[in-house]
């Protein structure tokens, strides 16, 4: 079990994400638990959200379209900024633990002492990190089939999918930030703030751009609005959204290796 | 370099070749013009050195003179601002997973895996590695009285060092690299350690290692590195040092002798004596020394150790060179 590096990282990984996953299968369930509630007080939230200043409205259901139905609900409740939000945090953790934080703890340079090129045990730690987010968003996949079965809502499983892939890439590359960061040689606490820096601005360039009318552009820079947080339950995955995530991607990966396989590895 | 020692050169380490990779040469460390420095900080400065088949180098060196540097480099975990460097052959940068299945290693700092079990912890290692028996891990263990069912984390320095010299000492290396290797283990543990490397030796292993202490490479040694503030100041023979070395002996005898009880010693340099009280500074062979105390009764002998800085005095005539450059790692 022990003898490889990628098995070595997920077993490092075993007991916080079982807790996570766990967690994760609870918030999901509970949050369709709720929904049913909803629609006793339909009519009041209604006439709250036309009361608002269009703006807020439009921000609103440019989340979700009709909060309403279940696939609206869901986005607006689950996909839109909490689930985001909880995978995130998880992901920036891996990342930043499995490169800086291995490094920072000086075990680095125990592994690449050993016969294993750089670019093997970075690419190693990065499959472990794919693994693990996978799982993650999974245990978030089954939450919310069990959930939606409970409570009965009329949801289709293939949009639940997409919807699930589209945030495994948004956690993807969350955790590709901070392995990048750490990859490059800034320590954990560096690599993190990179990271959930990164994050939260490119969040408040999306809100602000469904907000502000005329700053609608700024969206275009945004990580989130390539997620596409609840639309994609209702609309579908956007192929070319996938790109740009994939792209995002792919540069974390070419600033990571590179720089990884030049520097000092720090004792 | 020459086996009886040399005055390390200064200048450019640009274009040389390090001499072990070509003609056969019997060479299993070898670095030309080898320069590391950390932004504006040395690390070391054009080192050449070279570390033939067999034998057992020490680097010695107060901390912070360039041995870890140095011993990175070959490894392969710092790059090196210019120079060169092969081991075993190879070029540490080119074919540095080669290098490193050939070659054993513990670090000076010990930073292992806080969460696994001493036992989990040498699993992984022999199967990163591959190939390792696991019952001479077992026997390694048991001579060094490892510890591997608690984890790392619980462990004291000295069960931590134990499984750092198990790991490099596991797939029977053609190299073992070792920095301060003996650093937090117990006598007696190091005891087990010299045994150790006496039987690498016998089995045609090379050794390298690093300490700051004068004693341990003269036990395990032949032939000695003097590092100093990222230079390699020296290379000697440590027969050469035994016999050139200058130490302090203070005799408590049993009856007041004369005052010219050693005069005419070869290696005796200065003589105080003082009733009963002598104080000897005595370079090389003791023999003479105590033949003629013995008739007077030896009530009591102590031997203090010369520390680096006296070593060098003697061999130099000069302390150390720039003791006082800062910004070393």
């Amino acid at each position: 079990m022990l003898g490889d590096l990628y098995l070595k990282e997920l077993r490092d990984q075993r007991w916080s994400l079982l807790l996570w996953s766990l967690s994760i299968v609870g918030y999901v369930v509970l949050m369709c638990a709720v929904y049913p509630t909803i629609g006793e007080s339909q009519v009041a939230l209604e006439e709250l959200i036309d009361s608002m200043p269009p703006a807020f409205k439009n921000y609103i259901m440019g989340q979700a379209g009709d909060f309403f139905t279940p696939a609206g609900y869901l986005g607006a409740r689950v996909f839109a900024l909490l689930s985001p939000l909880v995978v995130l945090i998880f992901a920036v953790g891996v990342g930043g633990r499995t490169v800086a934080g291995e490094e920072d703890g000086g075990t680095m340079g125990v592994i690449l002492a050993y016969p294993i090129a750089r670019r093997a045990a970075l690419a190693k730690k990065y499959l472990m990190v794919l693994t693990v987010t996978a799982v993650v968003v999974a245990a978030h996949l089954i939450g919310l089939l069990i959930g939606v079965a409970a409570v009965g809502m009329d949801v289709s499983v293939g949009r639940l999918l997409q919807a699930s892939l589209s945030l495994w890439l948004l956690t993807v590359l969350g955790a590709s930030l901070t392995f990048a960061a750490g990859a490059a040689g800034a320590r954990r606490g560096t690599a993190t703030a990179v990271a959930a820096g990164l994050l939260l601005v490119t969040y408040l360039l999306d809100t602000l751009g469904l907000l502000v009318s005329g700053l609608e552009w700024l969206r275009d820079l945004s990580f989130f609005y390539y997620y596409g947080g609840g639309q994609v339950l209702i609309r579908g995955l956007d192929g070319v959204h996938v790109a740009v995530l994939l792209a995002c991607i792919a540069v974390c990966l070419a600033v990571a290796f590179p720089t990884f396989l030049r520097r000092d590895i720090r004792q | 370099m020459s086996a009886g020692g040399r005055q390390a050169t200064g200048g450019s380490g640009g274009g040389r070749q390090p001499t072990g990779g070509s003609g056969g040469s019997d060479a299993v460390i070898a670095t030309a013009g080898l320069t590391k420095y950390y932004g504006r900080d040395r690390g070391i400065v054009d080192l050449d050195l070279e570390v033939r088949r067999g034998e057992a180098f020490g680097l010695l060196g107060p901390n912070g003179a360039g041995k870890t540097t140095t011993i990175r480099l070959l490894l392969d975990l710092l790059r090196a601002t210019h120079g060169q460097a092969t081991v075993l052959g190879r070029d540490v940068r080119r074919d540095g997973v080669e290098v490193r299945r050939r070659v054993g290693f513990t670090p000076g700092e010990l930073f292992l895996f806080d969460k696994l079990t001493g036992r989990e912890t040498l699993r992984f290692l022999a199967g990163l590695r591959g190939g390792v028996d696991w019952a001479y891990v077992g026997r390694l263990a048991d001579r060094l009285e490892a510890d591997l069912g608690r984890r790392v984390g619980e462990l004291s320095t000295g069960n931590k060092r134990k499984l750092s010299l198990i790991q490099a000492f596991m797939h029977r290396p053609e190299l073992l690299i070792l920095d301060e290797p003996t650093a937090g283990l117990d006598p007696l543990m190091q005891n087990e350690f010299d045994r150790l490397i006496d039987e690498a030796r016998e089995e045609g292993q090379t050794v390298f290692l690093s300490s700051h202490v004068l004693p341990e490479v003269r036990r395990l040694c032949d032939r000695v590195g003097f590092v100093r503030d990222g230079e390699l100041v020296a290379v000697e023979d440590v027969a050469m040092l035994l016999r050139r070395q200058v130490r302090e002996l203070d005799l408590v005898l049993g009856a007041t002798v004369p005052a010219d009880l050693f005069t005419g010693i070869p290696g005796v340099l200065q003589a105080e004596i003082d009733g009963v009280h002598v104080h000897l500074h005595v370079s090389g062979s003791f023999d003479e020394v105590f033949q003629r105390a013995l008739p007077h009764g030896i009530v009591d002998v102590s031997s203090r150790e010369p520390d680096l800085d006296e070593v060098f005095l003697t061999f130099y005539g000069r302390a150390s060179a720039g003791a006082s450059t800062e910004g070393e790692r």
